[in-house]
């Protein structure tokens, strides 16, 4: 038997090398953890899409993204999440019409977790998922084919250009990735709202769109894209104020009048939990990481998600060479990341010839973002949706 | 009109509409297939599709099991060409399992006990007598060693097969059925593409999973971890939860009640017809897994016995992951639990005598 760690390609070592092969010989492919952003100027706009459960803080990522002449978004793929699809999907759509941009294909994604029973988060959103502010029936259509297969295409028709932007569950990407195995290796980049490395949300362990379904969440990490997280670490400190609903009122356009309107509704709803400020803005964050990464700082880690905990299922676990403030020499600094184990829980069965515990190198597969200059983020934020 | 000419209108039109029926007779079906190759049990299933005049194969999609998937696909190719069905496309599924992976299985080996058996995971190119399939050893995923049986030259189509199931089964609302020879990926995708594949689809059918049996599992002592279902269990779990018509499982229960022997390998090597040749060259003796379940769809009263069980797996990911689950028809169980005709006893000289007409018989003209 050959050891974890060394001997054939794990899943995860596969599709990286493979990544790295199309990456150097056509400049296709994903890009470095370091360089994950919109390209401004001369690059043009960025291929994008976003997968979303809208969702408050949704709605208010999919407005950002219609206002940001630097995407172009190539589609929209609601999945559920916050509130089942049968919301989800009309609450994209809504989105959509509100910005005037119904040239953007919508396509339903699923119904619930691959493998778990779907958890929704009414009592954080509102039973229609948007706090409780009602807007028209949308008249748009969603296409015809299922998101998983329109995400596929997406990715084929652009290899190395798309980035996915991830601000629900992550059930309709880990069915595109499974269903394509070269998938992984033609997408540019991936940047989601979820996880966390200091507690969750919903449980203490596990913020809430890797905890709806960790089994997609694992796969996604597995999947060797470069991922950018954006989670909790951040998002709890992207409190909505009444403020900001204040400027949103304040705005001429559609947008920023559906967007006062949500908030001053979604604010409405916190408050009456008692809340002083909030709702948080967790997935518009998302949005900004990728449209300008500079107003968060991140640190390079190995992620994997706990699929099996009775009490942690769905979290993220952050492994890192570094120790906080003891620095090392370069030399050991280099030697420490390159010698680093990931480890797994101790043995329960004595008399294993080869150690259980170790479970992979360290390779990093995830820039996490840890620190948040919120002010310049509601900047960006409240001032595209009210320009 | 000449009266001659209405009678010769007349027979023309009635050859016309009994070629109708007899293809409104067939069985839609698509055969998702584990294709380790040559000549395995899973490419003589194949075969048995693909030789009897019962169906209609409307494609062939791979997944990763016995072998990985992209050597399995050219395995595939290969063998429709050998069998002049280069009509039936390929679609090529997924190359990991959901969640279940290489590096997994060896952390659960370390702490539970040896596995006999892990398909594209295991390397047997040590072992005294290696069967052609076996003979490779192991190798990573995308790679494809060279092809005893010849390289293919026809292709897969490019949709993935989840797709092709997922636009199959809306092409033909109730009458397709879906047969798994393998672990469930790509089925269990499909259904997490589009939840109305399990209510559009006719039927499925699959080999897979352990009952009671005491050998035939991937370790020893313990028949209810059957490999197809071990390598996917989060498939499973997925594919078993869901709404479906009817579901037909042949288990290795009845599996390890068959046997390819010596005498059905001599009348094969009777017959000058390619696949005839292919078999006699590779096919080794072995238990006939994935043919019972083939050969019982174009005759059920190969099946002597069967029960009606409602039939889920373990995904808890301790000792006891990948293990079948079962309850008599009777049981309690919650609503999400499905009854399935699970198959026990088999009339062995019908299933030999059946494999034999169809494997010796000329090439089916499409």
């Amino acid at each position: 038997m050959s050891s974890p760690l060394a001997g054939p390609l794990t899943r995860r070592k596969f599709v990286t090398s493979s990544t790295a092969a199309v990456f150097a010989s056509s400049l296709a492919g994903a890009m470095p953890l370091s360089q994950m952003s919109a390209r401004n100027g001369a690059g043009g706009q960025s291929r994008v899409i976003i997968d979303t459960d809208p969702g408050v803080d949704d709605a208010f990522a999919l407005l950002l993204a219609m206002r940001s002449p630097e995407l172009k978004i190539e589609a929209i793929t609601p999945v559920a999440g916050n509130v089942p699809l049968e919301l989800t999907l009309p609450n994209a759509l809504r989105m959509v019409e509100i910005a005037g941009r119904t040239d953007i294909p919508v396509a339903a994604g699923a119904k619930g977790p691959l493998v778990r029973r779907l958890v929704t988060a009414t009592y954080a959103h509102g039973e229609n998922g948007l706090g409780g502010a009602v807007f028209p029936e949308p008249t748009t259509k969603p296409v015809s084919a299922p998101a998983a297969q329109i995400i596929r295409e997406i990715i084929r028709k652009y290899p190395g250009e798309v980035t996915l932007i991830t601000i629900g569950p992550l059930t309709n990407i880990a069915a595109a990735l499974a269903s394509d195995s070269d998938l992984a290796g033609k997408v540019r980049g991936l940047v989601m709202m979820g996880g966390s490395l200091s507690g969750g949300n919903i449980t203490p362990a596990a913020e809430f769109n890797i905890y709806v379904d960790p089994e997609a969440a694992r796969m996604v990490f597995q999947s060797g894209i470069p991922i950018t997280m954006v989670g909790l670490d951040v998002t709890r400190k992207t409190a909505l104020t009444e403020d900001h609903v204040r400027q949103l009122s304040g705005g001429k356009s559609p947008v920023s009048q559906a967007a006062a309107k949500i908030a001053s509704k979604a604010i409405e709803h916190t408050r009456a939990q008692g809340f002083l400020v909030g709702p948080n803005m967790h997935d518009s964050l998302a949005l900004a990481a990728f449209l300008d990464p500079s107003i968060l700082t991140f640190e390079n880690y190995y992620v994997d998600v706990e699929v099996n905990g009775e009490l942690t299922a769905g979290q993220t676990l952050g492994y890192s060479p570094n120790q906080g403030d003891l620095k090392r020499t370069p030399e050991m600094q280099a030697k420490a990341e390159s010698s680093m184990v990931i480890r797994g829980s101790a043995p329960t069965v004595a008399g294993t010839k080869n150690s259980p515990v170790l479970r992979d190198k360290y390779v990093p597969n995830t820039r996490v973002a840890l620190q948040l200059n919120s002010s310049r983020f509601f900047d960006l934020l409240i001032g595209r949706l009210s320009s | 009109m000449k009266p001659g000419s209405f009678a010769v209108l007349l027979a023309a039109f009635s050859t016309l509409i009994s070629t109708v029926q007899l293809q409104a007779q067939k069985t839609k079906i698509i055969l998702d297939q584990d294709a380790r190759g040559p000549a395995t049990t899973d490419m003589q299933s194949l075969l048995i599709f693909l030789q009897s005049d019962k169906f209609d194969v409307l494609g062939i999609t791979t997944v990763s099991g016995d072998q990985w998937m992209k050597e399995e696909t050219q395995r595939t190719l290969r063998l429709l060409e050998i069998a002049g069905r280069t009509d039936v496309p390929v679609a090529e599924g997924a190359l990991f399992p959901l969640l279940n992976s290489k590096e997994e299985s060896e952390r659960w080996e370390n702490l539970y006990g040896k596995l006999g058996y892990k398909g594209c995971w295991s390397d047997f190119s040590k072992r005294p007598h290696v069967s052609e399939a076996y003979k490779a050893g192991y190798h990573d995923p995308m790679v494809v060693p060279p092809l005893v049986e010849g390289e293919p030259h026809i292709k897969p189509i490019t949709e993935s097969a989840a797709e092709f199931i997922v636009r199959m089964v809306h092409k033909y609302p109730g009458e397709v059925v879906i047969w798994a020879g393998g672990p469930m990926t790509n089925i269990a995708l499909a259904l997490r593409l589009d939840p109305e594949v399990a209510t559009l689809a006719k039927e499925l059918v699959l080999m897979g999973s352990g009952m009671y049996a005491d050998n035939g599992g991937i370790d020893r002592n313990d028949g209810r971890r059957e490999f197809n279902w071990w390598f996917d269990p989060e498939a499973v779990r997925i594919s078993m939860r869901s709404p479906w018509k009817k579901i037909t499982i042949t288990p290795i229960d009845i599996s390890v009640k068959t046997n390819l022997g010596k005498e059905i390998h001599e009348a094969i090597a009777k017959a000058d017809t390619p696949v005839a040749q292919y078999l006699t060259k590779y096919s080794e003796p072995g238990l006939m897994w994935d043919e019972l379940s083939a050969a019982a769809l174009i005759d059920p009263s190969i099946i002597t016995g069967q029960k009606e069980l409602y039939v889920d797996i373990d995904i808890d990911h301790g000792p006891s992951y990948g293990e079948t689950l079962f309850w008599g028809p009777d049981a309690s169980v919650p609503p999400y639990e499905h009854k399935a005709i699970v198959q026990f006893d088999v009339d062995t000289k019908k299933l030999y005598d059946l494999y034999i007409k169809l494997m010796t018989q000329p090439l089916r003209a499409h």
